[in-house]
Protein backbone atom coordinates (compact mmCIF):
# COMPACT_ATOMS: atom_id res chain seq x y z
CA UNK A 1 0.00 0.00 0.00
CA UNK A 2 1.39 3.33 -1.01
CA UNK A 3 2.01 6.31 1.24
CA UNK A 4 2.45 4.41 4.52
CA UNK A 5 3.47 6.11 7.74
CA UNK A 6 7.21 6.03 8.35
CA UNK A 7 8.55 3.81 11.09
CA UNK A 8 9.95 6.54 13.35
CA UNK A 9 6.56 8.25 13.49
CA UNK A 10 4.92 4.91 14.15
CA UNK A 11 7.37 4.28 17.01
CA UNK A 12 6.56 7.68 18.50
CA UNK A 13 2.86 6.83 18.24
CA UNK A 14 3.50 3.71 20.26
CA UNK A 15 5.23 5.80 22.94
CA UNK A 16 2.15 8.02 23.21
CA UNK A 17 3.44 10.98 21.24
CA UNK A 18 0.35 13.07 20.47
CA UNK A 19 1.93 14.89 17.53
CA UNK A 20 2.93 11.62 15.89
CA UNK A 21 -0.56 10.22 16.35
CA UNK A 22 -2.02 13.35 14.82
CA UNK A 23 0.23 12.74 11.80
CA UNK A 24 -1.08 9.18 11.61
CA UNK A 25 -4.69 10.37 11.66
CA UNK A 26 -4.06 12.91 8.95
CA UNK A 27 -2.24 10.31 6.87
CA UNK A 28 -5.10 7.77 6.88
CA UNK A 29 -8.24 9.77 7.52
CA UNK A 30 -9.34 10.08 3.86
CA UNK A 31 -9.05 6.35 3.22
CA UNK A 32 -10.85 5.44 6.39
CA UNK A 33 -13.52 8.01 5.73
CA UNK A 34 -14.07 6.79 2.14
CA UNK A 35 -14.54 3.22 3.34
CA UNK A 36 -16.95 4.39 6.04
CA UNK A 37 -18.90 6.44 3.52
CA UNK A 38 -19.23 3.40 1.28
CA UNK A 39 -20.36 1.19 4.14
CA UNK A 40 -22.08 3.48 6.63
CA UNK A 41 -23.11 6.63 4.75
CA UNK A 42 -24.07 9.39 7.15
CA UNK A 43 -22.32 7.68 10.05
CA UNK A 44 -19.00 7.90 8.24
CA UNK A 45 -17.53 10.85 10.15
CA UNK A 46 -18.41 9.40 13.53
CA UNK A 47 -17.06 5.99 12.54
CA UNK A 48 -13.86 7.53 11.18
CA UNK A 49 -13.21 9.26 14.52
CA UNK A 50 -14.04 6.10 16.42
CA UNK A 51 -11.70 4.09 14.20
CA UNK A 52 -8.76 6.30 15.17
CA UNK A 53 -9.72 6.17 18.85
CA UNK A 54 -9.53 2.37 18.59
CA UNK A 55 -6.28 2.61 16.68
CA UNK A 56 -4.86 4.78 19.49
CA UNK A 57 -5.77 2.15 22.03
CA UNK A 58 -4.37 -0.74 20.00
CA UNK A 59 -1.37 0.78 18.28
CA UNK A 60 0.93 -0.87 20.78
CA UNK A 61 -0.17 -4.29 19.55
CA UNK A 62 0.40 -3.55 15.87
CA UNK A 63 3.26 -5.61 14.46
CA UNK A 64 4.90 -3.60 11.70
CA UNK A 65 6.81 -6.73 10.67
CA UNK A 66 3.58 -8.67 10.35
CA UNK A 67 1.69 -9.49 7.15
CA UNK A 68 -0.55 -6.41 7.17
CA UNK A 69 0.54 -2.88 6.40
CA UNK A 70 -0.46 -0.25 8.91
CA UNK A 71 -3.05 1.09 6.45
CA UNK A 72 -4.64 -2.32 5.94
CA UNK A 73 -4.65 -2.84 9.73
CA UNK A 74 -6.42 0.48 10.28
CA UNK A 75 -8.93 -0.26 7.50
CA UNK A 76 -9.62 -3.64 9.08
CA UNK A 77 -10.60 -1.84 12.28
CA UNK A 78 -12.77 0.57 10.30
CA UNK A 79 -14.42 -2.29 8.43
CA UNK A 80 -15.32 -4.05 11.70
CA UNK A 81 -16.76 -0.89 13.17
CA UNK A 82 -18.83 -0.31 10.02
CA UNK A 83 -20.13 -3.87 10.16
CA UNK A 84 -21.07 -3.46 13.82
CA UNK A 85 -22.78 -0.18 13.13
CA UNK A 86 -24.66 -1.72 10.19
CA UNK A 87 -25.93 -4.46 12.50
CA UNK A 88 -26.93 -1.85 15.03
CA UNK A 89 -28.78 0.03 12.32
CA UNK A 90 -30.33 -3.12 10.92
CA UNK A 91 -33.63 -1.33 10.58
CA UNK A 92 -32.04 1.33 8.39
CA UNK A 93 -30.42 -0.65 5.57
CA UNK A 94 -30.38 2.20 3.10
CA UNK A 95 -27.10 4.09 3.01
CA UNK A 96 -27.62 7.80 2.51
CA UNK A 97 -24.52 8.21 0.40
CA UNK A 98 -25.79 11.34 -1.30
CA UNK A 99 -25.57 13.49 1.84
CA UNK A 100 -21.82 13.15 2.01
CA UNK A 101 -19.81 16.04 0.63
CA UNK A 102 -17.45 15.08 -2.09
CA UNK A 103 -13.97 16.17 -2.86
CA UNK A 104 -12.38 19.06 -4.74
CA UNK A 105 -14.34 21.24 -7.01
CA UNK A 106 -13.19 21.25 -10.58
CA UNK A 107 -12.66 24.32 -12.75
CA UNK A 108 -14.89 25.06 -15.68
CA UNK A 109 -18.61 25.47 -15.17
CA UNK A 110 -19.79 22.95 -17.73
CA UNK A 111 -17.18 20.39 -16.90
CA UNK A 112 -17.88 20.92 -13.21
CA UNK A 113 -21.59 20.42 -13.68
CA UNK A 114 -21.09 17.36 -15.82
CA UNK A 115 -18.55 15.92 -13.37
CA UNK A 116 -20.89 16.62 -10.47
CA UNK A 117 -23.79 14.97 -12.25
CA UNK A 118 -21.69 11.94 -13.04
CA UNK A 119 -20.34 11.77 -9.53
CA UNK A 120 -23.81 11.93 -8.01
CA UNK A 121 -24.96 9.19 -10.36
CA UNK A 122 -21.94 7.08 -9.45
CA UNK A 123 -22.43 7.62 -5.70
CA UNK A 124 -26.01 6.62 -6.05
CA UNK A 125 -25.01 3.54 -7.98
CA UNK A 126 -22.41 2.57 -5.36
CA UNK A 127 -24.95 3.04 -2.62
CA UNK A 128 -27.25 0.62 -4.33
CA UNK A 129 -24.60 -2.11 -4.52
CA UNK A 130 -24.69 -4.96 -2.02
CA UNK A 131 -22.53 -4.28 1.04
CA UNK A 132 -19.82 -6.81 0.18
CA UNK A 133 -19.40 -5.25 -3.27
CA UNK A 134 -19.32 -1.73 -1.84
CA UNK A 135 -16.59 -2.82 0.50
CA UNK A 136 -14.32 -4.29 -2.18
CA UNK A 137 -14.85 -1.26 -4.43
CA UNK A 138 -13.85 1.13 -1.66
CA UNK A 139 -10.91 -0.97 -0.52
CA UNK A 140 -9.57 -1.59 -3.98
CA UNK A 141 -10.22 1.68 -5.80
CA UNK A 142 -10.28 4.27 -3.03
CA UNK A 143 -7.90 2.70 -0.55
CA UNK A 144 -5.54 1.05 -3.06
CA UNK A 145 -5.30 -2.30 -1.30
CA UNK A 146 -4.11 -5.43 -3.04
CA UNK A 147 -6.53 -8.28 -3.61
CA UNK A 148 -4.79 -10.32 -0.96
CA UNK A 149 -5.17 -7.54 1.58
CA UNK A 150 -8.83 -7.12 0.71
CA UNK A 151 -9.33 -10.86 1.00
CA UNK A 152 -7.79 -10.76 4.49
CA UNK A 153 -10.03 -7.92 5.60
CA UNK A 154 -13.16 -9.44 4.10
CA UNK A 155 -12.14 -12.94 5.24
CA UNK A 156 -12.91 -14.42 1.82
CA UNK A 157 -10.71 -16.03 -0.85
CA UNK A 158 -8.98 -13.77 -3.35
CA UNK A 159 -11.13 -15.24 -6.12
CA UNK A 160 -14.23 -14.07 -4.31
CA UNK A 161 -12.77 -10.58 -4.08
CA UNK A 162 -12.13 -10.57 -7.79
CA UNK A 163 -15.62 -11.77 -8.65
CA UNK A 164 -17.27 -9.26 -6.27
CA UNK A 165 -15.23 -6.47 -7.75
CA UNK A 166 -16.08 -7.52 -11.26
CA UNK A 167 -19.77 -7.71 -10.49
CA UNK A 168 -19.66 -4.33 -8.78
CA UNK A 169 -17.99 -2.63 -11.69
CA UNK A 170 -20.40 -4.18 -14.16
CA UNK A 171 -23.29 -2.89 -12.09
CA UNK A 172 -21.79 0.57 -11.93
CA UNK A 173 -21.21 0.63 -15.66
CA UNK A 174 -24.78 -0.36 -16.23
CA UNK A 175 -25.98 2.31 -13.89
CA UNK A 176 -23.94 4.95 -15.69
CA UNK A 177 -24.78 3.63 -19.16
CA UNK A 178 -21.15 2.86 -19.84
CA UNK A 179 -21.85 -0.74 -20.84
CA UNK A 180 -23.99 0.50 -23.79
CA UNK A 181 -21.18 2.73 -24.94
CA UNK A 182 -18.75 -0.17 -24.75
CA UNK A 183 -21.13 -2.44 -26.56
CA UNK A 184 -21.73 0.15 -29.26
CA UNK A 185 -18.00 0.72 -29.60
CA UNK A 186 -17.45 -2.98 -29.99
CA UNK A 187 -20.25 -3.24 -32.49
CA UNK A 188 -18.69 -0.53 -34.50
CA UNK B 1 -7.12 0.13 -15.67
CA UNK B 2 -10.70 0.48 -16.76
CA UNK B 3 -12.35 3.91 -17.31
CA UNK B 4 -14.80 3.05 -14.55
CA UNK B 5 -11.89 2.91 -12.09
CA UNK B 6 -11.03 6.52 -12.84
CA UNK B 7 -14.62 7.57 -12.37
CA UNK B 8 -14.87 5.76 -9.05
CA UNK B 9 -11.56 7.18 -7.91
CA UNK B 10 -12.67 10.70 -8.76
CA UNK B 11 -15.83 10.14 -6.73
CA UNK B 12 -13.81 9.21 -3.62
CA UNK B 13 -15.12 11.24 -0.70
CA UNK B 14 -12.58 13.27 1.30
CA UNK B 15 -12.60 13.40 5.05
CA UNK B 16 -14.01 16.63 6.41
CA UNK B 17 -11.70 18.97 8.27
CA UNK B 18 -11.19 18.53 11.94
CA UNK B 19 -11.09 14.72 12.14
CA UNK B 20 -7.74 14.81 13.98
CA UNK B 21 -9.02 17.46 16.45
CA UNK B 22 -12.18 15.48 17.04
CA UNK B 23 -10.18 12.32 17.66
CA UNK B 24 -7.96 14.15 20.20
CA UNK B 25 -11.06 15.45 21.93
CA UNK B 26 -12.57 11.97 22.13
CA UNK B 27 -9.34 10.56 23.50
CA UNK B 28 -9.16 13.27 26.16
CA UNK B 29 -12.77 12.67 27.15
CA UNK B 30 -12.19 8.95 27.47
CA UNK B 31 -9.04 9.47 29.51
CA UNK B 32 -11.00 11.62 31.94
CA UNK B 33 -13.81 9.07 32.07
CA UNK B 34 -11.31 6.28 32.64
CA UNK B 35 -9.65 8.23 35.44
CA UNK B 36 -13.04 8.86 37.04
CA UNK B 37 -13.94 5.23 36.63
CA UNK B 38 -10.66 4.14 38.14
CA UNK B 39 -11.16 6.58 41.02
CA UNK B 40 -14.69 5.37 41.59
CA UNK B 41 -13.53 1.78 41.31
CA UNK B 42 -10.77 2.36 43.83
CA UNK B 43 -13.22 4.05 46.16
CA UNK B 44 -15.71 1.21 45.86
CA UNK B 45 -12.95 -1.36 46.28
CA UNK B 46 -11.60 0.44 49.34
CA UNK B 47 -15.09 0.70 50.82
CA UNK B 48 -15.74 -2.97 50.11
CA UNK B 49 -12.44 -3.97 51.69
CA UNK B 50 -13.22 -1.85 54.73
CA UNK B 51 -16.61 -3.49 55.10
CA UNK B 52 -15.08 -6.94 54.65
CA UNK B 53 -12.41 -6.13 57.19
CA UNK B 54 -14.96 -4.90 59.69
CA UNK B 55 -17.09 -7.98 59.17
CA UNK B 56 -14.36 -10.57 58.98
CA UNK B 57 -11.82 -9.25 61.45
CA UNK B 58 -11.31 -11.57 64.35
CA UNK B 59 -13.08 -10.49 67.49
CA UNK B 60 -10.61 -8.71 69.71
CA UNK B 61 -10.25 -10.52 72.96
CA UNK B 62 -9.89 -7.93 75.67
CA UNK B 63 -8.13 -9.46 78.63
CA UNK B 64 -9.12 -8.40 82.11
CA UNK B 65 -6.87 -8.13 85.13
CA UNK B 66 -8.70 -11.03 86.75
CA UNK B 67 -7.08 -14.45 86.92
CA UNK B 68 -8.35 -17.71 88.29
CA UNK B 69 -6.05 -19.00 91.03
CA UNK B 70 -7.99 -22.18 91.64
CA UNK B 71 -11.25 -23.61 90.41
CA UNK B 72 -13.26 -26.78 90.67
CA UNK B 73 -16.30 -27.66 88.58
CA UNK B 74 -15.98 -24.25 86.96
CA UNK B 75 -16.26 -23.20 83.33
CA UNK B 76 -15.85 -19.92 81.50
CA UNK B 77 -18.18 -19.41 78.55
CA UNK B 78 -18.77 -23.14 78.61
CA UNK B 79 -15.09 -24.09 78.38
CA UNK B 80 -12.75 -25.21 81.12
CA UNK B 81 -11.27 -22.25 82.94
CA UNK B 82 -7.51 -21.76 82.72
CA UNK B 83 -5.55 -21.14 85.90
CA UNK B 84 -3.21 -18.14 86.19
CA UNK B 85 -4.28 -16.83 82.80
CA UNK B 86 -6.05 -13.46 82.34
CA UNK B 87 -9.78 -13.92 81.96
CA UNK B 88 -11.37 -12.29 78.92
CA UNK B 89 -13.65 -9.35 79.54
CA UNK B 90 -17.28 -10.26 79.05
CA UNK B 91 -16.85 -13.98 79.66
CA UNK B 92 -19.18 -15.66 82.14
CA UNK B 93 -17.68 -17.79 84.88
CA UNK B 94 -20.05 -20.55 85.93
CA UNK B 95 -19.45 -22.46 89.13
CA UNK B 96 -21.60 -25.57 89.16
CA UNK B 97 -22.95 -27.34 92.21
CA UNK B 98 -20.20 -28.57 94.49
CA UNK B 99 -17.67 -26.29 92.84
CA UNK B 100 -15.74 -23.24 93.87
CA UNK B 101 -13.53 -20.69 92.12
CA UNK B 102 -11.00 -18.24 93.50
CA UNK B 103 -10.27 -15.24 91.34
CA UNK B 104 -7.94 -12.37 92.06
CA UNK B 105 -6.54 -9.22 90.57
CA UNK B 106 -4.00 -6.61 91.63
CA UNK B 107 -5.49 -3.76 93.63
CA UNK B 108 -3.80 -0.93 95.51
CA UNK B 109 -0.56 -2.87 95.77
CA UNK B 110 -2.43 -5.82 97.25
CA UNK B 111 -4.57 -8.55 95.80
CA UNK B 112 -8.35 -8.21 95.55
CA UNK B 113 -9.84 -11.67 95.77
CA UNK B 114 -13.27 -13.01 94.98
CA UNK B 115 -14.32 -16.48 95.94
CA UNK B 116 -17.28 -17.74 93.94
CA UNK B 117 -19.30 -20.44 95.60
CA UNK B 118 -21.34 -23.25 94.07
CA UNK B 119 -24.19 -22.42 91.71
CA UNK B 120 -22.84 -19.00 90.93
CA UNK B 121 -22.56 -17.11 87.66
CA UNK B 122 -20.39 -14.02 87.31
CA UNK B 123 -19.40 -12.00 84.25
CA UNK B 124 -15.82 -10.79 84.03
CA UNK B 125 -15.37 -7.04 83.83
CA UNK B 126 -12.11 -5.17 83.55
CA UNK B 127 -12.15 -3.94 87.13
CA UNK B 128 -15.08 -5.72 88.70
CA UNK B 129 -16.97 -8.96 88.48
CA UNK B 130 -20.65 -8.75 87.75
CA UNK B 131 -22.54 -11.16 89.98
CA UNK B 132 -25.37 -12.60 87.92
CA UNK B 133 -26.62 -15.03 90.50
CA UNK B 134 -25.27 -17.02 93.43
CA UNK B 135 -22.92 -16.14 96.26
CA UNK B 136 -19.41 -14.92 96.70
CA UNK B 137 -16.91 -13.72 99.24
CA UNK B 138 -14.87 -10.59 98.65
CA UNK B 139 -11.48 -10.09 100.26
CA UNK B 140 -8.85 -7.41 100.12
CA UNK B 141 -8.87 -3.77 99.19
CA UNK B 142 -11.49 -2.79 96.68
CA UNK B 143 -12.64 -6.22 95.74
CA UNK B 144 -15.71 -5.30 93.79
CA UNK B 145 -18.88 -6.98 92.58
CA UNK B 146 -21.33 -5.16 90.37
CA UNK B 147 -24.75 -6.18 89.17
CA UNK B 148 -28.17 -4.96 88.21
CA UNK B 149 -29.15 -4.54 91.85
CA UNK B 150 -26.18 -2.90 93.53
CA UNK B 151 -22.42 -2.53 93.54
CA UNK B 152 -20.45 -3.86 96.49
CA UNK B 153 -16.88 -2.80 97.23
CA UNK B 154 -14.77 -3.90 100.14
CA UNK B 155 -12.90 -1.17 101.98
CA UNK B 156 -9.52 -1.76 103.58
CA UNK B 157 -6.65 -4.18 103.11
CA UNK B 158 -8.08 -6.80 105.45
CA UNK B 159 -11.69 -6.30 104.45
CA UNK B 160 -13.94 -9.27 103.77
CA UNK B 161 -17.61 -9.45 102.89
CA UNK B 162 -20.09 -12.04 101.78
CA UNK B 163 -22.50 -11.32 98.97
CA UNK B 164 -25.47 -13.35 97.93
CA UNK B 165 -27.78 -12.64 95.01
CA UNK B 166 -30.97 -14.62 94.83
CA UNK B 167 -33.26 -14.37 91.88
CA UNK B 168 -36.82 -15.49 91.56
CA UNK B 169 -37.39 -16.25 87.91
CA UNK B 170 -41.09 -16.83 88.50
CA UNK B 171 -41.74 -13.17 89.14
CA UNK B 172 -42.29 -10.73 86.30
CA UNK B 173 -40.93 -7.22 86.11
CA UNK B 174 -44.04 -5.76 87.69
CA UNK B 175 -42.84 -7.41 90.86
CA UNK B 176 -39.27 -6.32 90.31
CA UNK B 177 -38.77 -5.55 93.98
CA UNK B 178 -39.18 -9.20 94.78
CA UNK B 179 -37.45 -10.61 91.70
CA UNK B 180 -33.96 -10.26 93.15
CA UNK B 181 -32.48 -9.82 96.57
CA UNK B 182 -28.87 -8.97 97.21
CA UNK B 183 -27.61 -9.59 100.73
CA UNK B 184 -24.29 -8.21 101.88
CA UNK B 185 -22.64 -9.03 105.17
CA UNK B 186 -19.35 -7.55 106.30
CA UNK B 187 -17.06 -10.11 107.89
CA UNK B 188 -14.15 -7.81 108.47
CA UNK B 189 -13.18 -4.25 107.69
CA UNK B 190 -15.81 -2.31 105.82
CA UNK B 191 -17.79 -2.27 102.65
CA UNK B 192 -19.64 0.15 100.50
CA UNK B 193 -22.96 -0.82 98.95
CA UNK B 194 -24.33 1.34 96.19
CA UNK B 195 -27.90 0.44 95.29
CA UNK B 196 -29.14 1.79 92.00
CA UNK B 197 -30.94 5.08 92.52
CA UNK B 198 -30.02 5.37 96.19
CA UNK B 199 -27.27 6.89 98.28
CA UNK B 200 -24.36 4.55 99.05
CA UNK B 201 -24.42 2.72 102.37
CA UNK B 202 -21.19 2.26 104.31
CA UNK B 203 -21.07 -0.92 106.35
CA UNK B 204 -18.80 -1.80 109.23
CA UNK B 205 -17.84 -5.19 110.53
CA UNK B 206 -20.88 -7.44 111.17
CA UNK B 207 -23.24 -4.96 109.50
CA UNK B 208 -25.60 -6.34 106.96
CA UNK B 209 -27.72 -4.86 104.23
CA UNK B 210 -30.26 -6.15 101.81
CA UNK B 211 -31.00 -4.57 98.47
CA UNK B 212 -33.96 -5.31 96.25
CA UNK B 213 -34.66 -3.54 92.96
CA UNK B 214 -36.57 -0.27 93.33
CA UNK B 215 -36.25 -0.42 97.10
CA UNK B 216 -33.93 1.48 99.44
CA UNK B 217 -31.22 -0.66 101.06
CA UNK B 218 -32.32 -2.20 104.33
CA UNK B 219 -29.43 -2.12 106.71
CA UNK B 220 -28.87 -4.04 109.92
CA UNK B 221 -26.18 -2.58 112.16
CA UNK B 222 -24.02 -4.81 114.26
CA UNK B 223 -24.75 -4.66 117.99
CA UNK B 224 -22.46 -2.42 119.96
CA UNK B 225 -19.95 -4.28 122.08
CA UNK B 226 -20.69 -2.18 125.11
CA UNK B 227 -24.39 -2.26 125.50
CA UNK B 228 -25.53 1.02 127.02
CA UNK B 229 -28.85 1.25 128.65
CA UNK B 230 -31.32 2.46 126.13
CA UNK B 231 -33.66 5.31 126.95
CA UNK B 232 -36.34 3.19 125.42
CA UNK B 233 -39.20 2.55 127.77
CA UNK B 234 -40.02 -1.00 128.61
CA UNK B 235 -42.06 -2.82 126.00
CA UNK B 236 -45.74 -3.08 126.50
CA UNK B 237 -47.21 -6.18 128.03
CA UNK B 238 -47.15 -9.16 125.75
CA UNK B 239 -50.89 -9.53 125.76
CA UNK B 240 -51.26 -6.05 124.43
CA UNK B 241 -49.09 -5.40 121.40
CA UNK B 242 -47.95 -1.85 121.77
CA UNK B 243 -44.58 -1.21 120.30
CA UNK B 244 -43.45 2.22 121.34
CA UNK B 245 -41.50 4.64 119.22
CA UNK B 246 -38.61 5.69 121.35
CA UNK B 247 -36.14 7.57 119.27
CA UNK B 248 -38.19 10.31 117.83
CA UNK B 249 -35.82 13.20 117.35
CA UNK B 250 -38.40 15.84 117.88
CA UNK B 251 -41.61 15.15 119.71
CA UNK B 252 -42.90 18.55 118.76
CA UNK B 253 -43.13 17.88 115.08
CA UNK B 254 -44.52 14.33 115.07
CA UNK B 255 -46.57 12.77 117.76
CA UNK B 256 -45.36 9.36 118.97
CA UNK B 257 -48.95 8.23 119.21
CA UNK B 258 -49.52 8.91 115.56
CA UNK B 259 -46.61 6.64 114.67
CA UNK B 260 -47.73 4.02 117.13
CA UNK B 261 -51.25 4.08 115.69
CA UNK B 262 -49.97 3.58 112.17
CA UNK B 263 -47.70 0.72 113.19
CA UNK B 264 -50.43 -0.98 115.17
CA UNK B 265 -52.74 -0.69 112.21
CA UNK B 266 -50.22 -2.70 110.21
CA UNK B 267 -49.16 -5.02 113.03
CA UNK B 268 -50.51 -8.13 111.25
CA UNK B 269 -47.84 -7.59 108.58
CA UNK B 270 -45.13 -7.62 111.24
CA UNK B 271 -46.66 -10.67 112.78
CA UNK B 272 -46.65 -12.37 109.40
CA UNK B 273 -42.90 -11.73 109.09
CA UNK B 274 -42.33 -13.26 112.50
CA UNK B 275 -44.48 -16.27 111.73
CA UNK B 276 -42.53 -16.92 108.58
CA UNK B 277 -39.28 -16.74 110.49
CA UNK B 278 -40.64 -19.07 113.17
CA UNK B 279 -41.17 -21.73 110.54
CA UNK B 280 -37.39 -21.89 110.13
CA UNK B 281 -36.46 -21.26 113.74
CA UNK B 282 -39.34 -22.16 116.09
CA UNK B 283 -37.60 -20.70 119.11
CA UNK B 284 -36.76 -17.39 117.49
CA UNK B 285 -37.29 -14.38 119.63
CA UNK B 286 -35.73 -11.10 120.67
CA UNK B 287 -35.65 -7.38 119.97
CA UNK B 288 -34.49 -4.90 117.43
CA UNK B 289 -35.13 -1.31 116.56
CA UNK B 290 -36.39 -0.22 113.20
CA UNK B 291 -34.71 3.06 112.51
CA UNK B 292 -36.04 5.13 109.64
CA UNK B 293 -36.62 8.61 108.37
CA UNK B 294 -40.12 9.83 107.64
CA UNK B 295 -40.07 12.11 104.63
CA UNK B 296 -43.15 14.25 104.12
CA UNK B 297 -44.17 14.93 100.59
CA UNK B 298 -47.53 15.78 99.02
CA UNK B 299 -49.23 15.65 102.41
CA UNK B 300 -48.07 12.18 103.36
CA UNK B 301 -44.97 10.83 105.11
CA UNK B 302 -43.14 7.78 103.85
CA UNK B 303 -40.27 5.71 105.19
CA UNK B 304 -36.85 6.36 103.79
CA UNK B 305 -33.43 4.89 104.63
CA UNK B 306 -34.77 2.21 106.93
CA UNK B 307 -32.34 0.05 108.84
CA UNK B 308 -32.36 -2.41 111.70
CA UNK B 309 -30.28 -1.60 114.72
CA UNK B 310 -29.89 -3.88 117.72
CA UNK B 311 -31.68 -3.09 120.87
CA UNK B 312 -29.95 -3.01 124.21
CA UNK B 313 -30.32 -6.73 124.68
CA UNK B 314 -31.83 -9.87 123.15
CA UNK B 315 -30.99 -8.93 119.60
CA UNK B 316 -33.12 -10.85 117.09
CA UNK B 317 -30.71 -11.57 114.26
CA UNK B 318 -32.89 -13.21 111.61
CA UNK B 319 -31.87 -11.50 108.41
CA UNK B 320 -34.88 -12.63 106.42
CA UNK B 321 -37.25 -11.44 109.08
CA UNK B 322 -35.52 -8.09 109.40
CA UNK B 323 -35.82 -7.68 105.66
CA UNK B 324 -39.50 -8.55 105.77
CA UNK B 325 -40.14 -6.01 108.52
CA UNK B 326 -38.21 -3.26 106.78
CA UNK B 327 -40.08 -3.87 103.57
CA UNK B 328 -43.36 -3.68 105.44
CA UNK B 329 -42.40 -0.34 107.02
CA UNK B 330 -41.41 1.03 103.64
CA UNK B 331 -44.87 0.32 102.25
CA UNK B 332 -46.77 2.23 104.87
CA UNK B 333 -48.01 5.82 104.77
CA UNK B 334 -47.76 7.99 107.88
CA UNK B 335 -49.43 11.31 108.66
CA UNK B 336 -47.22 14.28 107.69
CA UNK B 337 -45.02 15.97 110.22
CA UNK B 338 -46.32 19.24 111.60
CA UNK B 339 -43.61 21.34 109.99
CA UNK B 340 -43.15 19.29 106.82
CA UNK B 341 -39.57 18.48 107.87
CA UNK B 342 -38.05 15.01 107.80
CA UNK B 343 -38.28 13.11 111.08
CA UNK B 344 -35.93 10.37 112.26
CA UNK B 345 -37.73 7.63 114.12
CA UNK B 346 -36.54 4.62 116.12
CA UNK B 347 -39.23 2.07 116.73
CA UNK B 348 -38.43 -0.86 119.02
CA UNK B 349 -40.04 -4.19 118.34
CA UNK B 350 -40.06 -7.15 120.73
CA UNK B 351 -40.76 -10.63 119.41
CA UNK B 352 -41.60 -13.53 121.59
CA UNK B 353 -42.99 -16.90 120.56
CA UNK B 354 -46.38 -17.45 122.09
CA UNK B 355 -49.79 -15.90 121.71
CA UNK B 356 -48.53 -12.43 120.89
CA UNK B 357 -45.35 -12.23 118.96
CA UNK B 358 -44.71 -8.61 118.35
CA UNK B 359 -44.86 -5.84 120.85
Amino acid sequence: MADELDRPTLSRCRRGDAQAFRALVERYQDRVYALCVALAGSDAEDLTQETFVRVHGAIGSFDDDGPAHLGAWILTIARRLCTDRARWRARRPTVALDVVALGDATPGADAQLERARQTRALRQAIAELPEDQRAVVALQVWDGLEYEEIAAIERVPVGTVRSRLARAKEALKRALGLDDEERNGTDR
Amino acid sequence: MEPIDDLIREAMPRAPRGIADAVEKRLATRRRARRSLVGAGLFVAAAAMLVLWLVARPARVNESSWMAKSATVTTIDGRPIAIDRPLPVGAVVHVAGGGEARLERPSAGERARVQLFANTDARVGDGALELLTGSARLEGPEARLTGDVAEVTTLGVGAAATVELRRNAMLNKNMAALAALLTVGVVDGGARVQAKGHAPVLLAKNDRTMVAPKMPPLTTRAPAKTSAKSPTPAPAPAAKPAATPTANEDDNILDKDIIRTTVQKHLPEIRFCYEQALKESPKLGGKFVVKFTLVTKDGVARVSDGEIVPGDEGYLESLSMQSCVLQAFSRWRFPPSRTGEDVVVGYPLVFKAGDDEAE
